[in-house]
């Protein structure tokens, strides 16, 4: 079944084009070349579902820092003192 | 550990002009709700960039501050959310560069290392055209349990840590806050090119040190 797709693309460039293809960045005529490489390719259709789900768990971090609890919300007296702030700089510069 | 849950969606205020004609009239309510929308996502981004919260704080409170002094100034060529985005990139940028003097923790992952998203040695036939001998281990067959577990999701905050500066702000964007590439773009300063050139590098590099934990070869 593969062979008769080989004057179109391989698992090794199919890997550099993953992330065109899913940002929909390639031209048309690559995009057929690549869906016809992944309904032909057990492999890469297996590597693309492992992109998705490196997106998928990435997107489950939340930026914490190895050894400390996840960053807190903001406190009500450091909301207090951005607003005093805010409220001082603008009657300083409305003055 | 447990899993952390997806984060929830973040609107931008519905008429942004309005909005942003009343912080520059000096309404503080307007303020404190920039402030309560944003804060966490500017943590979050901070967190990544910084060695400690403390640290992510103050990027964020002088963040807060460059608002409020510059409020007047934004041209509303781009959103509030991209704006603001942008003072605290810079603002990390700068406090970034002054604590890698102290603490050695700057990127593992050099940006001009081999780009190739897998190692050529896993292909056979000819250069750049080969096909898998190594193919990918089928993570679709593991438990859920095992592919969101807690030590999954450090493994991935590491690696994001340790990612090249400008592939991790657009890795955070992107995939963390979930914004468009055209948002990413305008808060980095980014063509398009160059901002899926940088993605790619991210999530290629994420995806191999996760084969590193989920398995490589089936």
């Amino acid at each position: 079944m593969r062979v008769l797709f080989r004057r179109d693309i391989e698992c090794q460039q199919f890997v550099e084009l993953i992330t065109d293809y899913l940002e929909g960045a390639l031209p048309r005529g690559l995009v057929k070349a690549v869906d016809r490489h992944i309904a032909a390719c057990p492999d890469c259709t297996e590597y693309l579902a492992q992109m998705r789900r490196t997106i998928q768990i990435t997107g489950h971090i939340d930026g914490q820092i190895k050894g400390e609890p996840p960053p807190q919300p903001l406190p009500d007296e450091m909301l207090d003192a951005l607003q005093k702030a805010f409220e001082e700089f603008h009657n300083s510069a409305g003055a | 550990m447990s899993v952390p849950l997806p984060l929830p969606p973040r609107p931008l205020p519905p008429d942004e002009s309005s909005f942003v004609e009343r912080l520059r009239k000096g309404d503080s309510r307007a303020f404190r709700e920039l402030v309560t929308l944003h804060q966490a996502s500017l943590i979050r981004l901070a967190s990544s960039f910084v060695p400690s919260n403390a640290v992510a704080e103050e990027v964020v409170q002088e963040t807060w501050i460059a608002v409020i002094r510059g409020i007047d100034k934004f041209e509303q060529r781009s959103t509030l959310k991209t704006w603001i985005t942008r003072i605290l990139v810079n603002i990390a940028r700068t406090k970034g560069v002054k604590e890698r003097r102290t603490v050695p923790m700057g990127s593992l992952l050099s940006d001009t290392a081999d780009h190739a998203a897998v190692s050529p040695d896993r292909f056979s036939g000819p250069p750049g055209r080969g096909e898998w001998s190594q193919p990918p281990a089928r993570w679709s067959e593991l438990p859920e349990e095992v592919v969101l577990s807690g030590a999954t999701i450090a493994l991935v905050i590491d690696t994001v840590r340790l990612l090249p500066e400008q592939q991790k702000w657009v890795v955070m964007l992107r995939d963390v806050e979930d914004w468009s590439s055209s948002d990413v773009c305008d808060a980095l300063g980014l063509t398009e090119g160059n901002q899926r050139v940088l993605l790619h590098r991210g999530r290629s590099t994420l995806r191999s040190m996760l084969e590193g934990r989920l398995g490589v070869a089936s």
